[in-house]
């Protein structure tokens, strides 16, 4: 039996929304228990209350902030299968589960088919399902380290990282136009301004001054951050060719 | 209802990629190919290929199936199949493969080996006899 935790905002709407995602469901076979996250009871105690009813698959429509929250409560619980409905059509988690938008997002509710999936964990309790990064205007200092095996210092303008622990740092000031003009005169081929990284369990970010780490438009920690993979530790429905 | 193996955990693209705006201390290894761009003190192991880009700096041992230099490596070099050096590129240590390529302007300074061509005990006999005085 399918149990829906439905984000109301501003960018979906009210009722009229839950109404049309009712109805969605209920065409195509999957309505189930319908829930709606409110300040005296959030969407983490709404998944425990879904698991404590006994439904096998929790299914969560709305914000990818939303969705990492609920897939935090999830983990470890194989006898769960968690749905995922991004309401917001720029998600990265559309590409995770091979959706394009909200209607397909529930059509790929029906199909069922199932992944294990990695989740990442900032200490000490945040979690995210696909990427997050750090962004900043100018470059700076980083220093970082991956597994016990090496220490890297890099001068950067972003930080892309996954689930599974791969990193991507580029320094995107390099690539101006005056740059490329430079280096054309110089006869010169510009520097590699990008680096990719993959760690087996741990990686170690610090920065001289704090800097945010931003997953689907949430900042979800703050460097230094110390973080590890959870492997295969939620069952997601998705379209199988994608991911 | 199916279950799928999650691939999310496969290695895709290039392996590790060194920019030139890194540094970094300790051991790299990947199955994968590693190309670095920046500096590395210490050790770089790869199953494939491993390509010191220009204006690397690299001081450790290096080892990997092919390997292309066009920096600067201190340190000995073991490319299984493959090592070339291209003209902006410099070795201060030792290597040892296959098949060996100092392309003009390059700067190797060391001794090179070549492991399986059975050639390294031939070398040394001739060494061993050229340090032995004739006896009459």
């Amino acid at each position: 039996m399918y149990y829906y935790i439905v984000e109301l905002s501003k960018e979906t709407g009210g009722i009229k929304f839950l109404d049309k995602i009712k109805n969605s469901l209920s065409d195509l076979g999957i309505s189930g228990e319908t829930v709606v996250p409110t300040a005296a009871r959030t969407a983490e105690e709404l998944a425990l209350m879904g698991i404590d009813k006994g439904y096998s698959t929790i299914v969560t429509i709305g914000s990818g902030k939303l969705i990492n929250r609920v897939a935090s409560i999830l983990q470890d619980n194989h006898e769960i299968t968690m749905g995922i409905v991004p309401t917001d059509s720029t998600s990265q988690l559309h590409q995770m589960i091979g959706s394009k938008d909200i209607d397909s997002a529930i059509r790929i509710l029906k199909s069922h088919n199932i992944q294990y999936i990695n989740l990442a964990h900032i200490e000490p309790s945040r979690y995210f399902l696909n990427k997050a990064y750090i962004y900043t205007p100018r470059p700076i200092n980083i220093n970082f380290q991956i597994d016990n095996d090496y220490k890297g210092a890099a001068i950067i303008t972003e930080l892309n990282f996954t689930s599974d622990l791969k990193l991507e740092l580029e320094n995107v000031v390099e690539h101006s136009f005056l740059d490329k003009i430079k280096h054309s005169f110089s006869k010169s081929s510009p520097k590699l301004m990008k680096s990719t990284f993959t760690a087996k369990n741990r990686v170690i970010i610090t920065t001289l001054k704090p800097l945010p780490v931003i997953s689907e438009k949430e900042i979800i920690a703050q460097t230094p951050i110390t973080l590890t993979c959870k492997k295969q530790v939620l069952k997601i429905i998705t379209n199988h060719d994608t991911i | 209802m199916s279950i799928m193996p999650s691939n999310q955990n496969e290695v895709a693209g290039p392996g590790t990629v060194v920019g030139a705006n890194v540094k970094l201390v300790g051991t790299i290894q990947d199955k994968n190919n590693i190309s670095i761009h920046g500096s590395v003190e210490g050790e770089v192991n790869s199953e494939k290929a491993i390509d010191i880009a220009v204006g690397a700096k690299i001081k450790g041992p290096v080892t990997g199936q092919i390997v292309k230099v066009a920096g600067n490596i201190q340190g000995s070099v073991t490319a299984k199949e493959r090592l070339e050096i291209l003209p902006t590129g410099k070795i201060v240590g030792s290597v040892s493969t296959k098949d060996l390529i100092i392309n003009s302007g390059a700067i190797f300074v060391g001794k090179s080996s070549m492991p399986s061509s059975g050639l390294d005990e031939e070398v040394k006999s001739i060494e061993k006899q050229d340090k032995e005085p004739e006896s009459e």
